[in-house]
């Protein structure tokens, strides 16, 4: 490994890294609205809306981004909507990551028991405050390791945009592997930038996984007896 | 006069509650088949009846946890179960405790007690804690304020759960076997809570499976099978001698007779 070959490339894998990471920011950003957005007309079974975002979860998690791409940075201009190559990796990445932060949020909703709903609504509180002060609270912290396990997944998928000319890591990578011959050089820089980007950001987030498990077995001796025996009575009638 | 706090008690002379003919249904199933009655202010009415008897979805029709689909329900004589209640201004006037307590996991036990009449009543913070930390003290939880619902004992947070819907100034509680699921030793730790509630006069109407308990605090029992009140009368009465056999019945299986011949080593 030549240092000298290094420190030349450096800047340009700065710039790419720039890149990837406001591309991944703005990319799992728009993610997150989007799943709030999804997870709470399916929670709330609102209709029509819920089918649309139900097909859309199911579209948007069974095709590769590569795919997702390709149709957004060809597809799109044959029918006369023109989008830059940045715009196209911010768009496919949420259309991507809208699907997989939907369904986080929705298991955290699903896991809040609607007893506790009832409880808050028994107390007075109308539907938006039961939502806001007793639901989302605890939805949210249940939904925190799912969350972060997709912030780092959609960071890493960031790595396939250089197919819609994109000079991201992967780009820059590849353009001087081809053109120097520097392979080895390249490669390390490549691996050593996705280290920098996304270490610091799993180990925070297992950090925070350990934090919340510890508390949630502890919130988990809550004996749930009722809705044990609701479940054998449901049966029996069944 | 003395510090502590008092249920709220308000002269009147029709019943807090009046439940005329009331009928829940979940598809086919009738779950409530025309049940009517009043609960006078002060009254305690013990709600007793075999599982699946509709106890529960009784109490969840006053408070409008469940719809309902004939009959009519009326909190101090206003019909409540008419088109266009707004139940949140109901609930907000009727406590209910559930039997799994249902604290808030998230909230510390002050914030559980102040959520409601800080949000719901715009009570003045200072003074909802206040309060909070007087009826903390009369249930004997002062020192647990700060504590959050998964470091309490089940008859502790059953405490609490009262507690917190005494905190809106309930006009009739209603209480859900709220001894069901705890520790045979908690029990009466939350009974004597409930006791206290019934001699200041607080308005209640209670489903347990305690019948000792049910008869000493009761001025009523109601006897419910299959979704109809098939017996109700004065607690002595009806568990001394129960007027239809199907409440006979019920209560023979509260009672145990000895079967065996003494055993033993005899002498
Ligand atoms: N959401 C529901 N959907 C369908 N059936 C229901 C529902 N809730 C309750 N039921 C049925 O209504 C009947 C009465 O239920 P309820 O819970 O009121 O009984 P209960 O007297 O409180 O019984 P337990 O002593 O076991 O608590 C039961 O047969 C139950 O299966
Ligand atoms: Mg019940």
């Amino acid at each position: 490994m030549d240092l000298s070959t290094l420190t030349e490339y450096l800047p340009l894998y700065a710039q790419a890294a720039w890149l990837t990471l406001w591309v991944g920011v703005a990319g799992i950003a728009l993610s997150f609205v989007i799943g709030v957005l999804c997870a709470a007309v399916r929670h709330f079974r609102i209709p029509v809306l819920r089918n649309v975002a139900g097909v859309y979860v199911e579209l948007s998690r069974n095709t590769p981004l590569v795919v997702q791409l390709f149709f957004l940075y060809f597809g799109l201009p044959k029918l006369g909507i023109l989008i830059s190559s940045e715009q196209c990796a911010v768009i496919g990445l949420a259309f991507l990551g809208g699907s997989y932060m939907a369904e986080a949020l929705r298991s955290g909703l699903e896991a809040v028991e609607s007893i506790q709903t009832q409880s808050a609504l028994a107390l007075g509180l109308n539907p938006v405050q039961t939502l806001r002060h007793v639901v989302l609270p605890q939805a949210v912290a249940i939904s925190v390791p799912a969350l972060a396990a997709n912030v780092v997944f959609l960071l890493k998928e960031t790595s396939v945009v250089s197919i819609v000319a994109l000079p991201d890591l992967v780009y820059v990578a590849k353009d001087l592997i081809g053109n120097d011959y520097n392979t080895v050089e390249a490669l390390a820089l490549l691996v050593g930038f996705y280290l920098v980007l996304l270490l610091p950001l799993s180990l925070l987030f297992a950090w925070l996984e350990r934090r919340l498990r510890a508390d949630g077995r502890r919130a988990k001796s809550r004996a749930p007896k009722t809705l044990g025996s609701w479940a054998v009575k449901e049966a029996a009638h069944a | 006069m003395s510090d502590t706090p008092q249920v709220l008690r308000l002269p009147k002379s029709q019943p807090v509650l009046r439940l005329d003919s009331v009928v829940k249904r979940y598809g086919e199933r009738t779950v409530l088949d025309g049940i009517s009655f009043d609960v006078a202010e002060r009254e305690v009415i013990a709600v007793i009846g075999p599982s699946g008897s509709g106890k529960s979805t009784l109490l969840r029709t006053v408070n409008g946890l469940e719809p309902i689909q004939g009959g009519s329900i009326r909190l101090d004589g206003e019909e409540i179960t008419a088109k266009g209640t707004d139940w949140s201004k109901i609930r907000a006037r009727v406590g209910m405790v559930f039997q799994s307590y249902e604290l808030f996991p998230h909230l510390d036990v002050m914030g559980n007690l102040l959520l409601a009449p800080v949000r719901v009543a715009h009570t003045d913070k200072a003074e909802a804690r206040e309060r909070a930390m007087r009826w903390l003290e009369r249930v004997g939880l002062a020192d647990r304020a700060d504590a959050y619902p998964k470091e309490l004992s089940g008859g502790q947070k059953q405490r609490i759960a009262i507690v917190r819907a005494l905190m809106m100034q309930p006009e009739v509680l209603l209480l859900d076997e709220i001894t069901a699921s705890l520790d045979p030793e908690m029990v009466r730790e939350v009974l004597d809570v409930v006791l206290e509630l019934a001699e200041e006069g607080m308005t209640m109407l209670i489903v347990t499976h305690e019948m000792a308990f049910a008869r000493a605090i009761a001025d009523r029992v109601l006897f419910l099978d299959g979704g109809k009140i098939v017996e109700q009368g004065e607690p002595e009465a009806f568990f001394t001698h129960p007027q239809t056999e199907r409440a006979q019945r019920f209560l023979d299986t509260f009672s145990f007779t000895k079967a065996r011949e003494p055993q033993g080593l005899a002498r």
